[in-house]
């Protein structure tokens, strides 16, 4: 990925070079910045599944910090994104804009016509993705509210005694299908299974019921909570799911990094096509700029 | 493990068969159905004595009767979530921990069910059905009515995932059974004795993934079986029940949810198994939904797997209060019965081993037994071998934590307010009436006897008097029967008239609703659409239709159930004054005992049938790429709703017709079949005399002679002792009203 963006910030200084000889190409510089802006975004990921299923407890874990409240009836109402800050801030989102709710004032705002929340901690872990908590799904109109166009990665939560249901499935089924292929199943409180023999019977029925659905199905029991002592992290299962994430992003990483050379290389020829030529008509190439910001979209490939 | 001759089948068949209680270990000292099952009995032994003093006519009902006694039995239906712990908690419930198959993967593959106290089969044997040839087609192929419908919209298309359950199952049945097992289709395999290898084969899944440590007769016939019939002994029953498990729904090997659906028409009492950490979640709810109006005092909730809570005491009052808030939501103005408890916990109370830290006892367990003061501080929780009483300490510690008395309570108190109190009633004033009919006859033939005895000599006169008398008896007798047979024809007729009318009513309101319905759909979309919005894909919110038809169809039954017993009331005075006319002496009693019929809820199972509508997204986007043109679109839903709904529709009439008709015909029959059999035995009677009176007739002139004296006198002392007899035969019944309505409370008159 840096060398991706060292190209970029090389190729763009070049082309600026060229400016004074060529103005059209400005317009192709721009849209290097874009594509440069565009790939360092952090990665999002998210966490979905049906009630009760461990997700809130899942994010507590991924943060190796119990910032989130969980409870044993259905707790979470509305998204939580959770960024990376060096000073802590909490903000609501509502349809019209955004209200600042500094922990002071937290109770007076109308809490009901917000639509999401989203939290900036100095959290470490939140230096390689940012993390969505969501509240339990039961139909798929809910998926818009999570924004699950503009995800990268879904961790799917479901309870390892009552695996993987019938509702589960078809919910998972109506997110679009680019998810699937990096997705990872996670199943939650493997402490409630007696043995490892139990573990691998669960597992070998989940990896025939969901292939093609999940890259990977860790098994987590997320009550080891945020100590962050290693040995306590590899028992529970959370050092594989860090693995297993790691793994993911990687190969999300490694996708956009190809897609960035392919259109960075669009952009750099059609510049110099244009720097060969100054005659041609002087318009960045409608179609490139469509096509990048599809792609950010995520519906090619 | 299984034993294949060695230790002995008999070594490990008592282990399944014999519950804690029998095998001496545990006894949990609770029985369910005790009340009932006694007033049964001296129920019917009452009717056998009845069936002596009867005049032949009144007998058929006494039969009758009896025979419908026998066949109460309480059929309960376990049903709830795959994995939420059904197959264990019926383990539990019926004190036989190993009785079931259980697994950590979704297990029950057929519908089990367990007879207890079954006076049809022997004890601990078995009968596995199979699937006929036909119905194997169906399922799977996925629903025969479902893939119909699938070509003829989409044709040549075949949802993936269906295509890949078919080809696993049958792959695996062919793997199991060889390639010869088509031929096992249709068939059913009875065992006389039981054990749990054989169980295993029938009903529980097996190992799909065939590693090597797998059983591979565990699980043989189970793709192919239908439903599992084990008879077993008393257990803790003291009256007949049949506890039905289910394969759970929600699973997505689509087949076995259909199976379940199907089963669940029949049950008296649904026992609702949720689990704590995902209660009442979206599916749970649809499942009561299903059951909700109708059923709702046929329903018992059992919050399972609350050991699995990370702060038992505290989590269980949070889940139960939301639950119950929930519920009171989803159906107001019942109290359905809300119990937490543990299968689990349950089963380790009753099983072998006993309950030790590994088993049952982790140290959660025991802080909350400490809590809520089942178990002392000082208890040990691993107690040494031979100590008896801790031993016992601890198991009934769990027992008392699992939430099964609570479970039996609740149990008996449904048996108490069933219709099973009901019948019990009816048969009791059937009974009555009868007996005093035969009282009232008995005595006036004695009186007109003892009156006769003295003057036989100048009876010339008097036998001609009696002879007209008798004539004239026998005429308003026969006058009577031919009002009753009116009266019961005109009330048959009146019943069917609301009962036909006010269902056609129902269906075409209802199929109205899913008609409009449909249109406002295809507008919708078809808007939509010509607007110029790309959908990728739509679908159709089912439930919501289908809770709008079920509150419909709710309302129209109750109006219908209305009128019903408003008709019986209106009859009531009528077979008052009938009773009055046959039994002269019966009285105020008579009046008191006269008890209406209320009727049985029909079933709402059609409109839980799975729908193409509820499939795949998978599947709608096809169907959408399919067709281009909005309208077309448009009209291709509405059709679609419109097929589906309706057919729904249908059958939710059918069932409910067929239901309604059979009681109709049974209430008229239990109405007037009485007073009917009274005046025909009546009758009978009179023509006796008539003819006793004119062979006397032969003999007037002259003295009676010695022979025909005694014989009158031995027929004098006949007619005492069934005197006798039917005086202690109503005194008997009137001591079993009394019970009754002492200890079977809260039935609805």
């Amino acid at each position: 990925m840096q060398g991706l963006l060292a190209d970029l910030s090389e190729a763009q200084a070049k082309l600026r070079q060229r400016v004074d000889r060529s103005p059209a190409i400005i317009e192709h510089a721009d849209a290097l910045a874009k594509l440069e802006a565009l790939i360092s975004v952090r990665p999002r990921v998210v966490v979905l599944g049906e009630s009760n299923a461990g997700k809130t407890s899942l994010t507590n874990l991924l943060l190796d910090q119990a910032i989130v409240p969980d409870s044993v009836i259905p707790n979470t109402r509305r998204p939580l994104v959770l960024r990376y800050a060096e000073t802590t801030r909490l903000t609501g989102i509502t349809c019209n804009g955004t209200i600042d709710l500094t922990v002071g004032d937290a109770g007076q705002h109308c809490t009901s016509n917000l639509r999401s929340l989203e939290a900036c901690i100095p959290n470490p872990r939140l230096a390689a993705f940012d993390l969505v908590d969501t509240p339990g799904l039961s139909t798929s109109e809910q998926l818009d509210a999570v924004e699950i166009q503009a995800t990268d990665l879904v961790l799917w939560c479901t309870l390892a005694t009552q695996a993987w249901k019938e509702t589960e499935r078809s919910l998972w089924m109506s997110i679009p299908r680019r998810h699937h292929r990096d997705a990872i199943l996670v199943a939650t409180h493997r402490d409630h299974l007696r043995d490892d023999d139990d573990v691998r019977k669960v597992c070998s029925r989940l990896a025939t019921e969901t292939t093609g659905c999940f890259r990977s199905i860790v098994f987590l029991c997320a009550s080891a909570r945020g100590e962050g002592r290693t040995g306590q992290r590899r028992d529970s299962g959370a050092a594989e799911l860090d693995d297993r994430i790691h793994e993911s992003l990687c190969a999300i990483a490694q996708r956009r990094h190809a897609a960035g050379y392919r259109l960075a290389n669009r952009i750099v020829r059609k510049a110099l096509t244009r720097i060969e030529r100054p005659s041609a008509a002087a318009q960045v190439d409608g179609r490139v700029m469509r096509r990048f910001l599809r792609w950010r979209r995520g519906t090619t490939r | 493990m299984f034993g294949v001759g060695g230790m002995g089948r008999r070594g490990e068949r008592q282990c399944i068969l014999q519950s804690p209680a029998e095998a001496g270990y545990f006894d949990p000292g609770l029985r369910i159905g005790t009340s009932p099952a006694r007033l049964r009995e001296e129920l019917v032994h009452t009717g056998h004595l009845l069936r002596e003093v009867l005049e032949p006519a009144g007998t058929g009902l006494v039969k009758d009767a009896l025979r419908l006694l026998e066949h109460q039995v309480c059929r309960i239906a376990v049903i709830g979530q795959i994995k939420a712990g059904k197959s264990s908690f019926i383990n539990a419930f019926v004190q036989k921990p190993d009785l079931l198959p259980t697994d950590v993967n979704p297990w029950t593959t057929a519908v089990t069910n367990l007879h207890f106290c079954s006076q049809r089969e022997p004890e601990n044997s078995a009968v596995f059905q199979f699937f006929g040839a036909q119905e194997w087609e169906q399922l799977a192929n996925g629903g025969g009515k479902l893939r119909e419908l699938t070509e003829r919209l989409v044709p040549g298309f075949e949802p993936d995932l269906l295509r890949r359950h078919v080809a696993a199952l049958k792959a695996r049945a062919a793997t199991r059974l060889g390639p010869e097992f088509l031929n096992l289709l249709g068939r059913c395999h009875r065992f006389a004795t039981l054990s749990p290898h054989i169980v295993r084969q029938y009903v529980c899944q097996g190992d799909l993934t065939g590693s090597d440590s797998a059983n591979p007769t565990v699980g043989r016939y189970s793709d192919i079986t239908k439903s599992a019939d084990i008879y077993l002994p008393v257990g803790p029953f003291d009256h007949p029940v049949t506890v039905t498990d289910t394969p759970g729904t929600n699973d997505p090997f689509l087949v076995r949810d259909e199976i379940t659906r199907c089963c669940l028409e029949s049950a008296d009492l649904y026992m609702v198994v949720l689990t704590a950490r995902q209660a009442l979640a979206p599916s749970d709810v649809a499942l009561l939904r299903i059951l909700r109006g109708l059923h709702k005092e046929r329903i018992i909730v059992f919050l399972n797997r609350i050991d699995e809570l990370a702060d038992i005491a505290k989590d269980t009052e949070t889940v139960v209060a939301s639950v119950r808030r929930r519920l009171r939501y989803e159906f107001p103005g019942a109290d359905i019965p809300l119990i937490p408890g543990s299968a689990l916990w349950g089963n380790c109370a009753l099983a072998k081993e006993t309950p030790n830290s590994d088993h049952g006892l982790g140290r959660r367990a025991v802080n909350y037994l400490q809590h809520r003061g089942f178990l002392q501080q000082g208890d040990v929780a691993r107690p040494a071998e031979g100590d008896e009483n801790s031993s016992i300490n601890l198991r009934s510690a769990l027992f008392t934590a699992s939430g099964l008395k609570p479970i039996y309570e609740a149990l008996n108190e449904f048996l108490g307010a069933s219709h099973y109190a009901n019948v019990l009633r009816q048969v009791t004033a059937c009974f009555s009436e009868l007996a005093r009919a035969s009282e009232n006859v008995a005595r006036q033939e004695l009186k007109s006897l003892t009156q006769d005895h003295g003057p036989l000599r100048n009876s010339a006169a008097r036998t001609q008097g009696e002879l007209s008398r008798l004539r004239g008896e026998l005429q308003r007798l026969q006058e009577v029967s031919s009002i009753i047979d009116r009266s019961a024809a005109l009330f048959n007729e009146r019943q069917i008239h609301i009962v036909t009318t006010e269902l056609s009513a129902l269906r075409r309101r209802l199929l109205d609703k899913v008609d409009a319905r449909a249109l406002k759909e295809r507008d919708a979309l078809t808007n939509k659409l010509l607007g110029g919005t790309a959908l990728r894909t739509w679908t159709f919110d089912t439930q919501a239709m289908r809770r709008e038809l079920a509150d419909e169809f709710i309302d129209g039954f109750r109006r219908t159930e209305v009128q019903l017993l408003d008709l019986q009331r209106e009859v009531v005075p009528h077979l008052r004054q009938l009773l009055a006319v046959l039994v002269p002496n019966a009285g105020s009693t008579a009046e008191s005992e006269i008890v209406r019929r209320p009727v049985p809820p029909p079933t709402m199972m059609p409109l839980g049938a799975t729908m193409a509508l509820d499939l795949d997204n998978s599947w709608w986007s096809q169907l959408w790429r399919a067709r281009p043109a909005p309208l077309q679109r448009g009209r291709e839903i509405e059709r679609l709703i419109k097929t589906e709904f309706r057919q729904a529709v249908e059958e939710l009439i059918k069932a409910c017709d067929r239901n309604l008709t059979d009681h109709v015909v049974a209430t008229t029959e239990w109405s007037f079949g009485t007073c009917e059999r009274i005046a025909r035995s009546n009758a009978q009677h009179r023509e006796q005399l008539v003819s006793h009176y004119k062979s006397l007739e032969q003999k007037i002139d002259g003295v009676a002679d010695t022979q025909t004296v005694s014989e009158q006198q031995h027929y004098i002392a006949e007619l005492n002792d069934r005197l006798e007899s039917c005086e202690a035969v109503s005194r008997r019944l009137e001591s079993i009203g009394r019970d009754i309505g002492r200890d079977l409370p809260g039935a609805r008159a």
